[in-house]
């Protein structure tokens, strides 16, 4: 149960863009068109739920103070586990892992899956330094360090991939109403760029309506 | 700071080995054959060969899964020069020209429609303000989209220009009316009119539209033209270009291009002799 409300609220009520108001570039830059919109975001759910995994193991295996620490498994006799408490270095290792897994990734498809790499694949660099994944992986420690290993990892995984279904939902409703815009009648001051902004602000207010689901 | 070098460095050192290592692994041969063809494309990423680009239909001719003579405005020369590089001999390509199914251009106005002035727009608002519903609007889109500049706007009403046009099939995707159609160039007979209206409600908005009177019907020594939901539609693979039912048509809807053609010096088509070397 807690799974399904974690899912329905990193998607609605938390939405990374509208709620959190990560990952605003691509938010704007890509939602010009509904096929265009539909790649980015299947590309954003893909490294978000790999990137969310992979920093989940650095930060467990290097940088948290517990038992499960590499450096105090082989180098910890006589001290205790908080002697080995690197998490000040959790966004620099982070950005260098997420940075090494999406150019690993783009490589993995380009050879082993074709087709996937071509409706992904110029939609990938763009995500190396989006914000909305770097965002992801610091909120999954934030959230669920407390946990035992087996949920915390769980938990971390479907919150990367339900941060991008939220990402892929909102790029995709903004992108039907860019497409409607470009038809509509706008004063020429607001034509563009300005319009989408007051646009994403109502889409945001809207999205604040799904807080009185938790309740 | 020294637990803080040794993480990072041995992390940074460890995924920049892994990359070189995933990149000698995963590395995927580029056929060069596929640039030289890029370069010979002309560029205009159209889209009329139905790839994603000229980079894309570079890929898939080397590939194999398109035609050298698939670049449509690139034409004959073009699809030599492609064939040369692949080492193939070009099929002759059929050219293809667009061609307006509509006429009417005295249309009278149902309201003044003072939106913005785009096909695409008047069509959002009641279907637009001509009183053919199914008829050219006038305001341009084909035009606008037309990238190789073959379509003009005479009197509010496109004309084609069929020495410039490449058959991208850009102004088939612009219009709102769906009234271009990408046809052989040695078609040369063609209905002029889309409207499914019956006959007597085309007859009091538009002298030139199809009225379903079905004498070309009856004319045609072929079968090649029937009236299906009040219009004339020409079968083209039966259609000979004989001209009948253009003299038998009561209101002109069916025209002739041939001496249209004939006095630009486009009729009958040439068909250049090329060799290209095995």
């Amino acid at each position: 149960m807690s799974y399904i409300l974690l899912f329905i609220s990193i998607v609605l009520i938390n939405n990374f863009v509208l709620a959190k108001f990560l990952g605003l570039c691509p938010f704007i830059g890509v939602s010009k068109r509904r096929h265009e919109a539909l790649g980015m975001g299947y590309a954003v759910i893909f490294v978000m739920a790999m990137a969310s995994a992979a920093t989940w193991v650095a930060y467990h295996f290097l940088l948290a103070p517990t038992d499960a620490n590499l450096f105090f498994r082989f180098w910890g006799q006589g001290k205790a586990p908080a002697d080995f408490d690197f998490t000040y270095l959790q966004t620099i290792v982070f950005i260098l892992v997420i940075a090494t897994l999406v150019q690993l990734v783009e490589m993995f498809l380009m050879k082993m899956v074709p087709p996937l790499y071509k409706s992904l694949g110029i939609y990938l660099p763009l995500i190396t330094t989006n914000c909305a994944v770097l965002g992801v992986a610091l909120l999954n420690i934030k959230d669920f360090n407390s946990l035992l290993p087996t949920e915390s990892f769980l938990k971390t995984v479907l919150q990367g991939f339900g941060g991008g279904v939220g990402f892929l939902l909102v790029l995709f409703l903004m992108s039907g109403i860019r497409e409607r815009l470009e038809r509509a009648a706008i004063p020429p001051a607001l034509k563009g760029v300005p319009i989408a902004f007051i646009c994403a602000a109502l889409l945001a207010l809207a999205f604040m309506g799904f807080v009185g689901l938790t309740h | 700071m020294l637990p803080a070098i040794i993480i990072l460095g041995s992390l940074g050192l460890l995924f920049g080995a892994g990359l070189y290592i995933a990149s000698r692994v995963f590395h995927v041969n580029i056929d060069p054959r596929i640039e030289r063809v890029e370069s010979a494309l002309p560029g205009a990423n159209c889209g009329a060969c139905g790839l994603a680009g000229c980079g894309g239909f570079a890929r898939a001719i080397v590939h194999g899964s398109a035609d050298v003579t698939g670049c449509i405005p690139g034409g004959e020369s073009i699809a030599h020069l492609i064939a040369d590089i692949m080492g193939v001999k070009a099929k002759e390509i059929d050219k293809h020209v667009a061609v307006l199914h509509c006429g009417g251009r005295d249309v009278a106005n149902r309201f003044e429609y003072v939106g913005i002035r785009t096909c695409n727009a008047a069509t959002l608002f009641q279907g637009g303000p001509k009183a053919c519903l199914y008829g050219c609007i006038g305001f341009g889109d084909c035009a606008i989209a037309c990238p190789f500049g073959a379509i003009t706007m005479v009197d509010d009403f496109p004309v084609v220009d069929e020495t410039k046009c490449t058959s991208c099939g850009k102004c088939v995707d612009a219009c709102p009316k769906d009234l271009y159609d990408l046809r052989s160039f040695k078609k040369l007979v063609h209905v002029a009119c889309r409207s499914h209206d019956t006959g007597k409600v085309t007859r009091s908005v538009c002298k030139v539209g199809c009225i379903a009177c079905k004498k070309c019907e009856i004319v045609c020594q072929f079968d090649a033209i029937h009236v299906e939901d009040n219009l004339a539609v020409m079968d083209y693979e039966k259609c000979t270009s004989c001209g009948k039912c253009v003299a038998e048509c009561p209101t002109n809807t069916i025209l002739n291009f041939r001496e249209e053609r004939k006095a630009k010096g486009l009729w009958p088509v040439k068909t250049v002799a090329h060799s290209s070397p095995l």
